[in-house]
């Protein structure tokens, strides 16, 4: 075999297995992305059945829609993480090597390896996630799925546009970073914070939130809609340009291994006193508060989780009281606008003699020994009777054919005050990623931190 | 530039035979001052850096006043006591940093302003990260010299980079995956390339390697090969094995002063006073005896083996000192002439220097 230097663009390829470029590496990716994009959309139609959509509407439209839309957040979010975990997939890493000194002094032109280096990086992130979005909409097909065929392009745009940018965001901050891989993961997170802002200000998720106007591509860069593609989109054109420059200057110079200045203390690694050997073994003080912050996390998780489970757990026939409060997370919309749906609703308790007047909202059972549990609004008071009615009736219902009378002994609870934050906690810490995150993961990294490290930072397989 | 690379692929010369009948010292350029033939050339050099003393806690110069002329075919070695001193002449020495006060111009290029700037003239190698680890050594070796020697048709090129892997001794590992080879093995490869390139003078900073004995014969095989091209390196080491057995002069640095400065047998010659070595299993009876014999000379038992140091004026030859041995009744196991070690030297140059300092 010859290794022919025409062959120059296949060899540069095969160097880099360990960036986005190698060929398994993106296989491996696109397959699970897929996997996450379907994890990721049957989990937002979870939450569609629960609170985010009060929160973030545009995060679940129903229907075909959600799933391209889970594709482009899936794959958006799956390149932060992953970009953040592994910096070296930047250009930038090659430079720090000096990998592209060994080549500038043998002849070759730092320009073409820069473009080419720069090409296969952007070209293999959006590969990855056309691949991923293609994929995703076919299984959708097949499956009989919801599929809508004019939502395909302008999602796919916004999708490249994603990637590209995120794979961009990556370079500069390497780029203003010098290297250094800390700084780069700051700077990277940064530009991202500022770059969700945007999409909020400028209206980008109202954008795409709309089912109508995401049938035409073009309506993506109408400013008159939203003026984030446009400004993204020459942001991804321009940033190329200020990297080539920027990188042709940098490759000019040698990045020193081991950098020497100012006053070197001599023998300060060899000769450890026993106070500095003690703190050695302690570990750093940034350990020992991690560490704190880490117990405190799971002390504050495992008492939240035990009144949420505790909560969660509250039925008519299992009810708790905590100092004199009946907690319950309110599943039904009927008494909106004071309580909504998944709200925590706190009702005082109280016995026969508890002044019950018009307006109050009680808690009742409507016969003794019952299971079943109404909470009403008190709309009149007669005789040791109240007359009882729901806020808001459901369309089917006319208003006022629920009203019913309940005898003052049934009742036992007054309405005292809701929170719906508290009750979307707890309907998410219930679930099974709720509970993992609270729990399991904190207490793994309390109990076994030096295991979870070292799996984490484990030496990478030969290639 | 051309003719040299051409020159560069015969491969059978200026390997095997290691050059060594020529004596430069460093305030003496060997070809008389051309600066065409200076590679680098370092005159009252001093860092700006300080190191602290960690006894007495005095701060002193990582290096002072050093006068060092590099010139092609030569392989300088320096090295230190203090690692940092011998880390950043090294970068002094590569254009990666600046000095505080001195000269340090590399031959025709002159003075460069711009540190870390990458110039023609020099190849700096302190990592052996700068190869692509998914390639083979040939395949890394192809592609590095593919621009630079375009003139040679792919089947000569390649057959001629297996000949010289072959010839500089690293055959073995020529199809090996470089992610699978010892990071000094791949410092020995990017040296090789080194050697193959434009860049008139190769500084090496490998004070974070120890190299094994067959890796410094591989070393020594480039380092000839450097010499053959016509091309300069200096290697900074904190292995005085190394430079013994690869350089033709040694820079030493000590406490920031540079306490010699010449070639590898001048140093030998001036500082290891270790002229033989005994083996014998009485040996306190022996070196009590010889003591009586050699008036002058200083005699180190360790273990089983005798360092007879010789502190006279007078040499004395093997044939003279086995008649001794015979006059006097005396047969040792063994008898070694030694052949000079530069680690000997540099202790003994401490030693000195030590001692010289607490005179004054």
């Amino acid at each position: 075999m010859i290794y022919r230097e025409r062959l120059f663009k296949k060899e540069l390829r095969r160097s880099y297995l360990n960036s986005l470029s190698g060929g398994r590496r993106q296989f491996f990716m696109c397959v699970l992305m897929t996997l996450l994009t379907f994890a990721a959309h049957m989990l937002l139609r979870l939450a569609f059945e629960i609170v985010l959509t009060e929160y973030l509407p545009a995060l679940t439209p129903p229907g075909s829609f959600s799933v391209a839309y889970s594709c482009n957040l899936t794959a958006y979010i799956f390149y932060i993480v992953y970009l953040s975990v592994k910096p070296d997939a930047g250009v930038l890493s090659e430079l720090r090597d000096n990998k592209w000194y060994l080549f500038s002094k043998m002849g070759y032109k730092a320009d073409r390896i820069i473009f080419f280096k720069t090409l296969v990086s952007l070209s293999s992130a959006v590969s990855v996630y056309a691949a991923c979005f293609v994929t995703v909409s076919a299984i959708s097909y097949a499956l009989k799925y919801y599929f809508f065929a004019p939502y395909f392009l302008p999602f796919l745009v916004s999708g490249v546009l994603g990637v590209l940018l995120c794979a961009e965001l990556l370079i500069l901050s390497s780029l203003l970073s010098g290297g250094n891989n800390k700084t780069t993961r700051l700077i990277f997170l940064s530009a991202l914070i500022i770059n969700e802002v945007l999409k909020f200000t400028l209206g980008y998720y109202r954008l795409i939130g709309d089912e109508a106007l995401m049938q035409n591509t073009a309506n993506l860069f109408l400013p008159r809609y939203s003026l984030y593609c446009v400004i993204m989109a020459i942001l991804v054109l321009i940033l190329p340009l200020f990297f080539n420059s920027a990188i042709r200057r940098k490759s000019g110079y040698y990045l020193l291994k081991n950098e020497i200045g100012g006053i070197v203390s001599c023998g300060e690694q060899v000769f450890i006193g026993p106070d500095e050997l003690d703190n050695v073994r302690k570990g750093s003080p940034l350990a020992i508060m991690a560490r704190v912050i880490l117990a405190f996390v799971l002390f504050a998780s495992l008492i939240c989780n035990s009144f949420i489970l505790t909560a969660s757990l509250s039925s008519s026939s299992r009810e708790f009281s905590i100092f004199g409060y009946i907690p319950y997370v309110f599943r039904s919309a009927t008494m909106e606008p004071l309580i909504r749906k998944n709200d925590l609703a706190l009702f005082k308790k109280i016995d026969s003699q508890y002044p019950i007047s018009v307006g109050d909202v009680v808690l009742f059972k409507s016969s003794p020994g019952s299971t079943e549990i109404s909470v009403m609004k008190v709309t009149e008071v007669r005789d040791g009777n109240l007359t009882v009615d729901y806020l808001k009736y459901p369309i089917v219902y006319t208003p006022g054919s629920l009203k019913e009378s309940v005898s003052r002994g049934k009742v036992y609870g007054v309405f005292y005050a809701s929170n719906h934050i508290w009750g979307t906690i707890i309907l998410l810490i219930n679930t099974l990623p709720g509970r993992v995150l609270t729990i399991l993961l904190p207490a793994a990294f309390l109990i076994f931190p030096k295991q979870l490290l070292a799996f984490l930072r484990r030496p990478k397989k030969a290639e | 530039m051309r003719d040299n690379l051409k020159k560069s692929f015969e491969i059978d010369g200026g390997v095997r035979n290691k050059p060594r009948d020529f004596v430069i010292k460093a305030s003496e350029p060997a070809d008389g001052g051309n600066k065409e033939n200076i590679a680098v050339c370092m005159r009252g050099v001093s860092s700006e850096e300080q190191i602290r003393d960690p006894h007495s806690g005095e701060l002193y110069p990582l290096f002072k006043n050093i006068n060092l002329t590099v010139s092609s075919k030569e392989v300088w070695g320096i090295s230190s006591n203090e690692l940092n001193s011998v880390r950043l002449l090294s970068q002094v020495i590569g254009n990666m940093h600046g000095c505080r006060e001195g000269l340090c111009s590399f031959g025709s290029v002159g003075t460069v302003l711009k540190k870390r700037r990458i110039i023609p003239h020099i190849f700096y190698i302190d990592t052996h990260k700068m190869l692509y680890p998914g390639k083979t050594v040939l395949e890394q070796l192809m592609f590095a010299t593919a621009a630079a020697l375009r003139f040679f048709g792919d089947t000569e090129r390649q057959l001629k980079m297996l000949r010289l892997l072959e010839n500089v001794g690293m055959g073995y590992i020529a199809l090996s995956s470089i992610s699978d080879l010892y990071d000094t093995e791949k410092i020995l490869l990017e040296l090789l390339i080194a050697s193959e390139s434009g860049s008139r003078l190769i500084v090496c900073d490998f004070t974070a390697y120890t190299f094994s004995q067959a890796e410094i014969g591989i070393m020594a095989n480039i380092a000839n090969r450097i010499r053959y091209l016509g091309k300069a390196a200096v290697i900074a080491t904190m292995q005085p094995k190394l430079i013994g057995m690869i350089c033709d002069s040694t820079l030493f640095v000590c406490r920031g002063e540079p306490i010699f400065c010449g070639s590898v047998e001048e140093l030998n010659k001036y500082a290891d006073k270790v002229a033989f070595i005994l083996r014998d299993s009485n040996p306190k009876v022996l070196a009590k005896m010889l003591s009586c014999l050699l008036p002058g000379w200083q005699i180190k038992v360790s273990g089983e083996n005798l360092y007879l140091y010789n502190y006279t004026d007078k040499q004395l030859k093997i044939e003279d000192f086995y008649s001794l041995l015979a006059k006097n009744g005396l047969t040792p196991e063994s008898v070694r002439v030694n052949p000079g070690r530069v680690e000997n030297s540099f202790e003994e140059l401490m030693e000195r220097y030590d001692i010289q300092r607490k005179t004054v």
